[in-house]
């Protein structure tokens, strides 16, 4: 994902086009919803709560926490 | 009843609000007048400077003997409302309310749910304090309202040595109000922070839509958003700063007068949040350097960059005159927190670690994208995500067009981007946004446009120009979920009253214990939470230095000694949190007492428990005991028995 994310802004900006021209355009809007989702799930809130109800969303949610925190770690 | 109280608050507040408006204006009036000009969005400049005025003034008054007293407060509120009222007036008669409205039909949806969220600020105010505020911020205020004069907080004598004008605010809308009224002013802040956001985005040359982006962005940021539940005083600091950054960024010239106001903005902001000390004099100085040097070369910028910022290091310095005094008067130590005469004194304050060197080295390694996603304890929030979505379509910026001379936003994100890496070699491990807002806000307005410009180049397809549209509305309508339930609270907490506006495990606590206390006996606290108990039992608390302080924990120190020293001390009662201190409470034994002593215990909840000391027959009279004083304040005093004895 990082690869084509790379290779289309790459492309984007050799080729001088902008996002009228380009299919960056929906690697933006994709670019923005990824962020929406990081967003959601570990912000505390409604979300993650709610997320969180389930195995598999707890596991999610640890998994992703502990790629930016080491909230346990004093 | 508590009800009547919360309603009384609010013109008290609105009123401190409004002169805090008013001194504003009537002081940019006479500073630099052109900062009234031309500005849609500046009512937040006025605002900031009234506020850290009032708060200076406040730092000064609290050393006067008796000098923070309702008549005081008012005197101030009601002669800014007599200078500034004119001045105010005029300037609303030019402000232009249309200007400020969403010009897009696709932008005033975004911006109905953040302006929902700012008309439910002051509710939200009032949504139980947080630890800090409970332990140190708003229990500092109430003693300071109760001795009418500053008087460090016991058990935080070393803490309360940092300058403290958020805190003496707290104390004024006290003096003048109730609680409610102290904690409503998180509100005032919070809009000013908003329209300071919204002139730095205007200053930075960013359209209408651009300007309402940069808003969602700081309003998408839990960590500013948190601030106004929780009952901490970083708002202050954050608004401040973004006030000084605002008068950098937009300062008209390098003369006279606006140099003095970029001065005291910003030795309000350091004063407001020390933090920003090492984050703000690379950024501003970068700013200064930019604008000295717009219109001119170097070698000629380099004596305005000179005489500009030495002005401007003066007029910080003596913005710490009340703080010098305060420590000077109180502790000895002139220049505390920073340097110490007595190492005694010295409770290594800016010495801050946090985490352990593999935590950190984590912290290092995920910078930038820890500001907004981390979820470390104490860290409180997040910048908003929204930052990471604007700033890689600036890749998509002509590089070789860009005038970046009068590219504004894109010379305070390097400023930003400064401050942050002085940050991560200064103090790696301290991973909180708002000890370091300037620097980190510094991104939003080239982020917003990054947005912008973005969502610009979709208009071409409809499909993805309205999920773009409908992310970033869902963005938008974020801060008001997370905060729908703190407003449903905040509002039943209300029918209990400003005394009960804490969480319930800390009121009961304290309630309890301290409904044990007899006349003339002092307590022992042994935990954080202080904020809800009666001013003249904070004021006679035993801090634990008294009785020996960490020595207490000393496999030397039997425990016999230990409640032998709480009782000399004046002590009757003492109160562990057991689940934060299980230190202490595990040193501690009721079996193992002076024969002369009595010792009862009690658990509260889960978290509290609290002993009872009775003398018996042959006991020492207590050194201490909690007395009025001549100005019908109670506070520790030595026993008179035990001073003729």
């Amino acid at each position: 994902m990082v690869a084509v994310s790379g290779l289309t802004i790459f492309n984007t900006i050799l080729k001088g086009e902008d996002m009228r021209t380009s299919y960056a355009k929906w690697l933006a809007v994709f670019w923005l919803a990824l962020i929406l989702a990081l967003h959601l799930v570990l912000t505390p809130g409604p979300f993650s709560k709610s997320l969180k109800t389930t195995e598999q969303g707890v596991e999610i949610h640890e998994l992703l926490n502990s790629a930016f925190s080491r909230p346990d770690v004093y | 009843m508590f009800v009547f109280d919360a309603i009384a608050a609010l013109p008290v507040w609105a009123i401190y609000s409004l002169a805090a408006w008013a001194a504003g204006v009537w002081l940019l009036r006479h500073l630099a007048p052109s900062y009234l000009e031309g500005r849609v969005s500046n009512p937040g400049l006025a605002l900031a400077l009234g506020l850290g005025s009032f708060g200076a003034l406040w730092s000064l008054l609290a050393l006067v003997p008796d000098g923070m007293q309702p008549f005081s407060v008012w005197a101030v509120l009601i002669v800014s409302l007599l200078l500034g009222a004119n001045p105010l007036y005029a300037y609303l008669k030019t402000f232009s309310f249309r200007a400020m409205l969403p010009q897009q039909k696709a932008v005033r949806w975004l911006a109905l749910p953040l302006v929902a969220l700012l008309l439910i600020a002051p509710l939200l105010t009032w949504y139980p304090l947080g630890t800090d505020a409970n332990s140190f911020y708003f229990a500092q205020a109430k003693l300071v309202a109760y001795t009418r004069q500053f008087v460090p907080l016991p058990g935080y004598e070393g803490f309360a040595q940092i300058p403290l004008p958020a805190e003496f605010t707290y104390t004024a809308l006290m003096l003048i109000g109730n609680e409610f009224a102290a904690r409503l002013i998180n509100a005032t802040e919070l809009w000013a922070c908003v329209l300071l956001m919204a002139s730095i985005a205007q200053a930075c040359r960013l359209s209408n839509t651009g300007i309402w982006l940069s808003v969602l962005i700081l309003l998408g940021s839990t960590s500013v958003t948190l601030l106004v539940t929780d009952g901490k005083t970083d708002l202050y600091g954050g608004m401040l700063g973004l006030a000084a950054v605002y008068a950098f960024i937009s300062a008209p010239s390098l003369a006279g007068r606006q140099v003095a106001l970029m001065g005291v903005l910003s030795g309000f902001a350091v004063l407001a949040k020390l933090s920003f000390l090492p984050v703000l004099v690379p950024m501003l100085a970068t700013l200064l350097v930019w604008k000295a040097i717009a219109g001119s070369t170097l070698k000629a910028a380099l004596p305005v960059v000179f005489r500009a910022g030495s002005a401007i290091a003066v007029l910080v310095i003596l913005c710490c005159i009340p703080l010098i005094l305060k420590n000077w008067l109180a502790y000895g130590e002139p220049f505390a927190p920073f340097l110490f005469l007595s190492a005694a004194h010295d409770d290594g304050l800016l010495g801050q670690d946090w985490f352990s060197a593999d935590a950190t080295r984590w912290i290092l390694l995920t910078y930038p994208l820890v500001w907004l996603f981390g979820q470390y304890p104490m860290q409180h929030g997040v910048i908003s995500p929204l930052l990471l979505a604007g700033l890689p379509a600036l890749l998509m910026v002509r590089w070789k067009q860009l005038d970046w001379r009068n590219d504004a936003a894109l010379v305070l994100a390097v400023a930003g981007l400064l401050g942050l890496l002085v940050w991560a070699v200064l103090y790696p491990s301290v991973i909180a946004p708002r000890y370091i807002f300037p620097a980190l806000l510094a991104f939003v307005p080239l982020a917003a446009r990054g947005i912008e410009m973005t969502w610009q180049s979709l208009e071409g397809s409809r499909i993805a120009y309205s999920s773009y549209a409908a992310l970033l509305l869902a963005f938008a309508i974020l801060p008001l979920t997370y905060h729908k339930t703190e407003a449903k609270y905040a509002l039943r907490w209300i029918e209990r009253g400003p005394f009960r506006s804490y969480v319930d495990y800390i009121w009961q606590g304290l309630q309890v214990a301290e409904g044990v206390v007899p006349e003339g006996s002092r307590m022992l606290l042994v935990g954080w939470e202080r904020s809800p108990l009666q001013p003249a039992t904070l004021n006679c608390l035993i801090t634990e230095k008294e009785i020996g302080g960490a020595a207490i924990l000393s496999e030397h120190k039997k425990p016999e000694d230990v409640w032998r020293d709480i009782y000399l001390a004046g002590g009757r009662v003492m109160l562990v949190n057991v689940a934060g201190r299980k230190d202490f409470a595990d040193k501690i034994d009721v079996n193992r007492k002076p024969d002369w002593l009595d010792v009862g215990a009690g658990k509260i909840n889960e978290f509290y428990t609290f002993y009872t000391l009775t003398p018996k027959k042959g006991a020492p009279e207590p050194v201490w005991k909690c007395a009025p004083s001549k100005r019908d304040v109670w506070e520790p005093t030595l026993n008179e028995m035990t001073k003729n004895g």
